[in-house]
Parts: C-alpha cells; structure tokens; sequence
C-alpha cells in the first residue's frame, strides 16, 4: 500500500472541497504567524538599526541625567537633553591629552518637524556608522558660513529641499512652532547620502549658526552681509553651552580614566558614557517588554491552531460516512487517524508559510512608512532561520493538537464499521 | 487454507454482540457458493448490516468462524482483514458512497490505491487505470459526453448508484456486497439497477450478496434467504441504521 501518497492526495482534495472553511483557518493561522514573526523581525531591526546608528565612539558627555537618557537625546534624537555642558566644560574636555577628537552636539531647534543640529567640521569629519561608515555628501559640501547648513537625505528629499535652497528654522521642537526667526534664512550647501539611521532626518548648522538663531545677532549690519565665515564671528557668536559631545580617544585604554575625570568633574555635574554599554542597558529595560509582545504573539498562533483544531472536530460529524466509504475499500482505522492528522499538517505547513510570504511583503510595503517614521530601515530580506522555525514549530504543534480529532475519527471509525450509527 | 473450490462465504455457529453483551446476530450455517448471487431479505433491525460487517472483517464475531473464500477472515489481524477487504470485496451501499472531494475517475480508482491485487487486474483491461475507470463507467451509462465532468454531488441518486458500482466491480473483485442500494429509488429505477450490477458482476465472475428489506427484488436472484429465519438473535436487541 502506499498509503502516505494516498493520504496526502485525500488529504489535500479533501481540503479543497472544503475551501472556505479551510481558506479561514489558513488565513488566521496564517495571520498569527505573520504577527510572531512581524514582531521579532522589527525587533531584531529595531536593534541593529541602533546598533548601526553609532559606531567609532569611545565616549558620549553630557549634563549628569541617566546614561540611556543620554544615549537617547544625544545620538538617536528621542527626548530632551535636562541641561547642558558649559563651552569652557568642553574646551578643557577636548584639551585633554586622551582626546583625539570631539563632535559637539546642539540641540534644542528644528525645521518643519526635523531636529536641527548645530555642531562642527568634526562631524563630518569623525561620526560613524554602520561599523565604521564615514558620512559622505551625496550633493553639495560642508558649511562654512554661520547661516549654512547639511541636510540629511530624508529632510532632503521629504521636503524636496536641493543645494542652494533657503530654509528658515525655528526655536523649539515640533511641526509647529510658536516663534519663527525669519530673520536668518538658512542656505543649503549640502546633502548627506542615506545612512539608514537618524542623521537622515536631522538638520546640520554650525554652532555659531545655533547661537545667530537665539541671539539678536541677526539683526546686526553683519549678518545682512551675504557670506559670513563662521571663524570670522567665532568670538561674537561664541556658545554659552553644547548639549552634549561624542568624543574619541586616542586609546581605548584610556577610556575608564577619562570617563571617571569627567563623572567625578567638580565644576558642573557631568556624566560619560560608554555608547556600546549604554545600549545594552536599553536592550534590558526594553528585553521585558520585547518578551511580553512576543509571548503574546506565541499566544495569538496558539488560539490561532485551536481554532484549526476546533473546525477539525466540528467536520467529524459530517464526515463519518466518508470514513465508513474509505474503511469498506480497505483503509484501515489507521488511515482515517493519518488522513485528519494529514490534513492539519497540510493545513499548518500553508498557513505558516503564507504568513512568512505575508509578513515579508508587508515589510516591504511598510519600510517607507517605518524608514520615515521611525528613522530605521526594514531590512525584508529572505526568510531566515527564525522563520524556517515558526514554520516546522506551528506545522509540528498542529501535528500534535490534530491527534484529538484524528483520535476520535479513529474511535467513531472503529465503531462505525460500515454503517454511520447516530 | 485458501483453496479455489473452497465457497465464496461459510458461516459456522457465528454470534456476535456489542459492547451491551445482546447478541445482534445468531446464526448457525450459512454457506454462498461462488459465483452464486444472493439476496438477503429482512426489516432493518433484523441485523443484516451487521452481517455485512462480520463477512468484510470490519467486525469479528464473538463466537465462531467466518470463511471468505477459503480464508478464515475471523481469525486475521484487524491489518489483515483491512487488506483482505481491500483485495477481495466491493461495496455498494444505500446511499453516500461517493467521496464529495473526488472526481468520478478518482471515485471509482480509489479501492486500486489500497490493493495492489485489484490494481494489477485493472491494468489488465485498460493501458491506466484511470482508462479502466472510464470504460466502467462507460458501460454503466454514465459516459464523459453524458456526464461533461460534473461533480459527484451534482449527480443523480440513480448515477451515483451506478458509479457506486463501477467503483465495486474496478479490478473484479471476487466478492460484491450490497447493503440496500436501491432504497432511494423508485421502483422501475430500482429493477433497471439491481438488473445492470447483476449482469456487470456475472461479467466479472464475482459472487454477490445483495442484503435488502424489500422481498420484491428477491426475484432477480438466485437465491433469497431472510434474516428472520436465520438469525436466532432477538430482533428487538438490534441497533441497525435504518
């Protein structure tokens, strides 16, 4: 006999038959699929994204808060810095023997719902990501003048911004603000190539050009002069603070004595971090809340294979006849218990990988939305080994719940014989 | 010992009982030639059903033997009888023999998927068996160009009955058993019926036991027997299907 053919193809053109019954239970096991594996990709996305956003760095300063706090406001542009660091703070920092370079960083404004940045040359020069990628301009080049400024590729290209461009930028965050410093236009004079993290949507002036938007210093005669070199106003557009800086050093090895110097600094209260620590203390806070989505999600896949289970059990009634048919040719109980097992296996195995080929689509379709409300980019490649796990752990879990019904037809055949008793 | 003068069916002091312990069927000799066709007469409850499922080794009686052409189908394995049913019996019952979710083709192939014996048989006449499906078919009247593909639910009574017999007679099974296939027709429908399986069944040299509560179609047989008078069991402890 080969029976596991024929179970197969009885199996399958049975489900046929019943399309819509079956279509249903595919589709929500399907969709719970979807889900379990939707939300460990965005996870597992959501982490490298991060992890990408910062790469090189030995050390983030800023005011003495809570290091993610830090971590969160200085490099990934979520929340608010409580307080700064005082400029002479910074100079005596960068002074230092260890430091090989420093980014300042200076928040606190934005354009049209995007952060703006006021630092320096040393940003372009030093920030990285992605394991060591330098930024690099895919138009225009560095500012030069105070009112100057880089566009990351999603400003860019969301407000249809090129080189050359003015743009007006307002104090405060938000897409609408309450005061507008019309007085100091800002040109374009470059845009960043796409890095996938949030220097996409954050738009860079110097921090002279920072200083300029809060001081009256725009209406003075010099600022209606079209080129004002940044160095040239150095002193009379000298910050009172930064809002935090990255700093790299000369050797990693120095990095706990610089970090206690400047925890244990006595003018001002200051905190270093160390962005790789940092970011792990954030995978902890968040691994609680991570657990509980996808343990949810575990849930949803198994009320999902109940309800297979529960279409299974009602279809044994009307299909006892079919049974008694099969078991006059010869098919032993054996069979009936294969065939329903056969069918929940095949019913399984479709649904789960309709919701791999579903969750990945859906992934590509949102990556847009995700990249520009989120800042982080949805990377929809082949299905991997999680998913080829969901796929034989929902195919194999549907096996073992689909042993009840299989059981009970092959109970129901036993006694039925030939002959259906009601 | 399976011998080929050995006859079709022999029943020895058979009683069987269900689970409750009331004895359903109680009969003492029944013997079926080859080749012989025999008509079973009696009232549903009259245990004939169960008889049928004593004879196809779906039940074992709870004393006494059952010899199904020469093999004491009592004595086997519940695997072994499944096979032994596989390779030896078709089936025609009342009503619902034919899987919904398969085409007329399939219907009539599947018993070939369970015996090789059947399938080997099959193959004899027709190059595939699907090609023997259809001749069957063909000559039970029910031809691709009268049917045009339709589905098995989109059948009458009357040609779901006859693809019922196709499916009995593929690969010439040695015996074919029917248990009350002409109840849902009408009385000319039914004579026409009862008249084509006997004759596909002479053509295929099968032995045919044919269980019925209507004595009028007692006529076309051989020989008639009635529950009644050989069954010993109380007919009122009977649980058959009606």
């Amino acid at each position: 006999m080969r029976s596991s053919a024929i179970l197969f193809s009885l199996a399958a053109k049975s489900l046929l038959n019943r399309r819509l019954t079956a279509g249903l239970t595919v589709l929500s096991v399907a969709v719970s699929v979807a889900l379990l594996i939707g939300v460990d990709r965005v996870r597992t996305e959501a982490r490298t994204s991060f992890t990408n956003t910062i790469s090189g760095a030995d050390l983030i300063v800023g005011a003495r808060s809570g290091p993610i706090n830090l971590l969160l406001y200085s490099v990934f542009r979520i929340g608010d810095a409580t307080n700064n660091i005082g400029w002479d703070s910074y100079q005596e920092i960068r002074a230092r023997g260890e430091v090989a370079w420093t980014i300042p960083i200076s928040l606190g404004d934005s354009h049209r719902g995007f952060r703006v940045m006021g630092t320096d040359d040393g940003y372009f020069e030093h920030y990285r990501f992605a394991r060591g990628r330098a930024l690099a301009f895919s138009d225009g080049d560095v500012f030069v003048h105070v009112n100057d400024t880089v566009l990351g590729a999603d400003v860019a290209e969301s407000l249809g911004y090129a080189v050359g461009d003015a743009i007006i930028v307002s104090h405060g965050i938000g897409d609408v603000s309450f005061e507008d410093h019309d007085e100091l236009p800002f040109k374009v004079t470059g845009i960043l190539a796409r890095t996938g993290t949030p220097v996409d949507r954050t738009v860079h002036v110097t921090l002279a050009g920072i200083e300029a938007i809060h001081s009256a210093w725009a209406t003075t005669p010099r600022a209606r002069e079209s080129v004002v070199a940044a160095e040239a106003v150095e002193e009379e557009l000298k910050p009172d603070a930064i809002t935090a800086c990255i700093v790299g050093l000369e050797s990693r090895l120095m990095l706990f004595g610089l970090q206690r110097f400047i925890n244990e600094y006595t003018a001002e209260p200051l905190m270093a971090i160390v962005p790789g620590v940092t970011l792990q203390q954030l995978w902890e806070l968040l691994g609680a809340a991570e657990a509980a989505l996808l343990v949810v999600s575990i849930l949803v896949v198994a009320a999902g294979l109940v309800g297979m289970l529960t279409t299974l059990l009602t279809s044994l009634a009307e299909r006892r006849r079919e049974m008694a048919v099969l078991r006059s040719m010869g098919a032993g109980a054996r069979l009936v218990f294969g065939l329903l097992l056969a069918e929940a296996v095949l019913l399984a195995a479709v649904a789960a990988l309709s919701g791999v080929v579903v969750v990945h689509l859906a992934m590509l379709a949102a990556r847009p939305l995700v990249l520009a409300e989120f800042g982080f980019y949805l990377h929809a490649g082949l299905p991997g080994g999680f998913d080829l796990i969901v796929v034989a752990a929902v195919t194999g879990a549907a096996g073992l719940l689909a042993s009840v019904p299989a059981w009970r037809a092959f109970r129901l055949s036993l006694a039925d014989g030939l002959t259906v008793r009601t | 010992m399976a011998t080929p003068d050995s006859p079709a069916i022999r029943l020895a002091r058979i009683e069987f009982a269900y689970g409750d312990g009331v004895p359903v069927v109680d009969i003492a000799e029944l013997e079926v030639a080859r080749g012989e066709r025999l008509f079973v007469e009696g009232p549903s409850g009259s245990g004939k059903s169960t008889l049928l499922c004593l004879v196809a080794g779906i039940l074992t009686p709870t004393a006494g033997t059952v010899d199904v052409l020469g093999e004491a189908v009592s004595a086997l394995g519940a695997a072994a009888r499944d096979r032994f049913r596989a390779e030896k019996i078709g089936f025609v019952f009342q009503m619902f023999n034919l899987l919904p979710y398969l085409s007329l083709v399939d219907n009539v192939v599947l018993p070939c998927h369970f015996s090789r014996a059947r399938a080997a048989v099959a193959l004899q006449n027709s190059a595939t068996l699907r090609d023997e499906a259809v001749r069957l078919l063909e000559r039970l009247g029910l031809g691709a160009s009268a049917l045009g593909g339709r589905r098995v639910t989109e059948l009458s009574i009357g040609q779901q009955q006859r693809v019922a017999v196709a499916r009995a007679l593929i690969g010439r099974p040695p015996l074919v058993m029917a248990d009350e296939p002409t109840s849902a027709m009408d009385s000319t429908a039914r004579f026409a019926f009862v008249e084509l399986l006997l004759e596909e069944c002479a053509i295929a040299g099968s032995t045919v036991v044919f269980v019925s509560h209507d004595p009028s179609l007692a006529a076309s047989f051989e020989r008639s027997v009635s529950m009644t008078e050989i069954n010993a069991a109380p007919t009122e402890g009977a649980v058959d299907a009606v």
